[in-house]
């Protein structure tokens, strides 16, 4: 799954950062590498960028950008283990987020054409 | 070469004990840089250390700006501080990014340092230790001040077991509020006397390090030169650092790379590797690099933390205004409010001040011409001297406002959440988020706005917004356009339900919005083409700005601007009055006496005003048959000339041309006489047509002086104020000819 087709809030693990040459290597630089964990804080109002949430510094890219960023989405008990809480005692936020990342199901298709279309 | 060979040779381990080396900075030098990722409060903790005393200069053969000050430590003798731009990496990809390089090792034109002061963000020590640790790599004696520790009150990094790890000092700091800088003064000047060189070490794959004992052969001598101090015994450091700038090289060359200096040999072999490792699945370049120093990074952050959180989240505060400030509605309804106070305060709030400037310079041009002998002297001091200081002068009000509003942005936090906003329409023109303050200043002034390009990171950026900038209506337009829909056109005059003059003057906004937003999508592709590079703001946690620094850096740029534009501002001035003077009437030849080859007069002028006659009049009347096809006579062509001091001198100029005197703001009689013009055969001079075409011509060209001065300033050339001209003029000239030829066929 693309960094780019989650949607607002959901958290995930990145698998592979594609992309090419300086591209690739100023967003690893940045800290998004494998098994770094991204948060998907908020998009911009107009749909572009999307703003990050990495070790704990906001950053913002371009969707373009979110595209190359392979990710997993963490699941509930992933969430809540990080708390350092046993799997099942807090189902509601977490489990809040990765219903609102469905929904924007549709919608990151037609911006998967948008940005496929760009330059 | 051979030397390095030589002594990678002895690391290796092949018997001969190394010859010890000096490295680094002639005794004496004590330069200390200061580097950091940006938004790191790096900026302020510069001006705490080195006070009153920072000079702006400019870094060698790039058009990035350099900032030196000393710092006086009490018991120690006095240093330099420069501030490098900030940067999250040391590899680079253009000569801009690497100019860091160069500036840490003292290559090229650059001193070389003595030391580097690396400033991280106590909130973010990962993403900051990243760059500290490339310095560490490089042997380069380091001193870190931990900045911002009062953000992270609540589980503040042990900085005492940082300095362990990284074996060089760290100093907690609040730049802000002025603490911790006793101690990282004292701790610098001893750093100077004792350079501290770090131990971190970053345990990378042995086939990486295979890969930078094959480059490293070619990395030339000169590059092991940075950083001061004498190596251990061993010899080990070089190595460590032959090792440290291999890698750099393997992650900044790359076949579209633009970076300088390079050598040949080292080129070609980073790309030989990174050929062979593109075909190898097994390998990653980038990752096996940046992914060692992030994993060293990790194991050791946990031990300088009482109690570790590796994805801390967003800072509450930061998190609860971002809500509104960042949301659809609410967010867009701010952002405007913000936009609007920005812009009045340059388009309307700001003429008061203007105002003040400009009557107290023709007060003291009164004085003078009241209380001086009448001649040519007393002339030039009053008209040309004054008149052109006052013409520099005259621009702070903007300038200062400008900077004072886009210093509170910047500080609290508020301008990158601008860029992230807008960023979505300034990406379609090929623009950074970032271009947006400038762009929508250049609606006012194209001076200010072109300054307010410095708030921009990258040069091709920064170019292409300059460029187009003085494509937008700015302010001293509206006279112009002001002057001509009054003349030309009837009040009571419709089209449909919409007022003639009125809905000109709106076609005239939005024909400068479609023109800049062209001129930036063709300029952008053509003339300043931009290698694809991932977009980045950086939302930094919302903080309260200081006065003191933002009013510091706004009269730090105004004093620039005055240093800077000035001059050329006043010799332009100064040039233009000669023109528009000289020579006067009854010391040639008579009324009516023109150069060889000027064109005959349209028609006998019954009596010469003085501007016909200077050469100012003779240049007007020479460009006549080139400007003719625009609909437009040698008087228009004479009011064009001297409307390249400021737009709106065109006003006044013309007003002299028809022999009218100094005109008010109003400018009635000299509207009336533009209707009343006629050829000899009875038809009016000015038509609505002619009209149109001047606005046009006036909307495109670029008739001002001061703002060529600035774009001169800014880019260090004349090569780019001169495209600028060009570009703009022929624009304008086309676009007028097409349309009153256009128009004249069809009969209006």
């Amino acid at each position: 799954m693309r960094f780019a087709e989650l949607g607002p809030g959901a958290v995930a693990r990145v698998t592979r950062v594609g992309g090419q040459g300086a591209f690739r290597r100023r967003l690893m630089e940045l800290g998004i590498l494998p098994g770094t964990r991204l948060a998907l804080t908020g998009i911009a109002p107009l749909g572009d960028p999307m703003e990050l949430l990495v070790r704990g510094a906001s950053l913002s890219i371009r969707r373009a950008e979110a595209q190359e960023v392979e990710v997993v989405l963490l699941d509930r008990d992933e969430l809540a283990r990080e708390r350092g809480e046993s799997p099942a005692s807090r189902p509601d936020d977490a489990g809040a987020r990765i219903a609102g990342s469905a929904d924007r199901r549709r919608a990151s298709a037609f911006s998967r054409a948008r940005v496929r279309g760009a330059p | 070469m051979t030397a390095v060979a030589a002594r990678l040779g002895a690391a290796d381990g092949d018997g001969s004990p190394p010859e010890p080396r000096t490295r680094g900075a002639p005794s004496g030098s004590r330069l200390v840089l200061v580097v950091g990722n940006p938004n790191v409060g790096k900026t302020t903790l510069f001006n705490r250390l080195a006070g009153q005393h920072a000079r702006i200069g400019n870094y060698p053969g790039i058009t990035v700006e350099r900032r030196v000050g000393t710092v006086k430590p009490f018991e120690a003798p006095p240093f330099e501080l420069v501030d490098v731009p900030g940067t999250y990496s040391l590899a680079a990809r253009s000569a801009e990014e690497q100019l860091a390089i160069s500036a840490i090792l003292g290559l090229g034109d650059n001193p070389r340092p003595a030391l580097c002061l690396v400033v991280v963000d106590a909130g973010q020590l990962a993403r900051n230790l990243y760059l500290c640790l490339q310095l560490i790599e490089l042997g380069v004696p380091v001193v870190v001040a931990v900045n911002m520790i009062d953000e992270v009150a609540d589980n503040p990094p042990n900085v005492k077991a940082l300095a362990e790890w990284l074996g060089v000092p760290c100093v907690a700091t609040n730049a802000r509020k002025g603490l911790g800088l006793v101690a990282l003064t004292r701790t610098l000047a001893e750093a100077l006397d004792a350079p501290p060189i770090g131990r971190a070490q970053v345990p990378y794959p042995a086939g990486l390090l295979e890969d930078a004992r094959r480059i490293g052969a070619e990395v030339p001598p000169a590059w092991l030169g940075g950083g001061p101090t004498s190596v251990d015994a061993t010899g080990a450091t070089g190595a460590a650092q032959t090792q440290a700038l291999a890698l750099w090289a393997l992650s900044s060359v790359d076949v579209d790379d633009e970076l300088e200096n390079i050598p040949r040999g080292l080129r070609e072999r980073c790309l030989a590797v990174r050929a062979e490792r593109a075909s190898d699945p097994t390998r990653d370049l980038d990752l096996e690099i940046i992914g060692s120093r992030y994993a060293t990074i990790d194991a050791h952050l946990p031990a300088v933390y009482l109690r570790f959180v590796t994805n801390p989240p967003k800072p509450k505060l930061s998190g609860q205004v971002d809500r509104v400030l960042l949301h659809p509605v609410l967010g867009f309804l701010t952002f405007l409010l913000v936009m609007l106070v920005v812009f009045q305060s340059l388009f309307s709030w700001s003429d008061p001040l203007i105002h003040f400037i400009e009557s107290a310079f023709a007060w003291l041009a009164t004085a003078i011409r009241t209380h001086a002998p009448a001649g040519a002297v007393r002339d030039l001091v009053t008209e040309g001297v004054i008149g052109g200081v006052g013409n520099v002068v005259v621009f702070l009000p903007q300038i200062l406002m400008l900077f004072f509003f886009i210093g509170i942005l910047e500080d609290s936090g508020y301008m990158a959440r601008v860029a992230y906003l807008m960023d979505r329409v300034m990406k379609a023109l090929g623009l950074h988020g970032r271009a947006f303050v400038p762009m929508l200043s250049g609606f006012a002034c194209a001076v200010p706005a072109i300054l307010a390009t410095r708030t921009m990171e990258r040069q091709r950026d920064r170019l292409l917004t300059m460029l187009v900038i003085p494509l937008m209506t700015c302010s001293a337009r509206l006279p112009v356009y002001g002057l001509i829909i009054a003349a030309l056109f009837s009040p009571h005059q419709r089209v449909g339900w919409i007022p003639v003059q009125s809905g000109l003057m709106v076609a005239m906004y939005l024909f400068s919005l479609l023109t800049t937003l062209l001129a930036t999508a063709i300029l952008g592709r053509t003339v300043v083409r931009a290698r694809r590079m991932p977009l980045l703001i950086e939302l930094p946690p919302y903080r309260l700005p200081s006065l003191g620094g933002t009013v510091r850096v706004m009269l730090e740029r105004g004093l620039d601007f005055l240093k800077g534009a000035g001059t050329m501002i006043l010799g332009c001035t100064m040039v233009l009055w000669l023109l528009l003077s000289y020579p006067k009437v009854g010391v040639g030849a008579g009324v009516g006496a023109s150069t060889p080859g000027s064109p005959p007069p349209v028609r006998t002028p019954t009596a010469e005003t003085a501007i016909e006659h200077s050469f100012g009049g003779r240049l007007g009347k020479a460009i006549e048959p080139a400007i003719a096809p625009l609909g437009f006579d040698w008087k228009l062509g004479v009011g064009i000339i001297g409307a390249f001091a400021a737009r709106e001198v065109f006003v006044s100029t013309m007003g002299l041309v028809y022999g009218l005197g100094d005109l008010d703001e109003e400018a009635k009689p000299l509207r009336q006489r533009l209707r009343e013009e006629r050829r000899p055969d009875g038809r009016s001079v000015y038509t609505p047509l002619v009209g149109l075409s001047l606005m046009v011509f006036f909307a495109l060209s670029c008739q001002c002086m001061s703002t060529l001065a600035v774009v001169r300033r800014e880019t260090r050339t004349l090569r780019w104020p001169l495209f600028m001209f060009a570009y703009m003029t022929t624009l304008a000239y086309l676009a007028s000819l097409v349309l009153y030829q256009v128009g004249h066929h069809l009969g209006l």
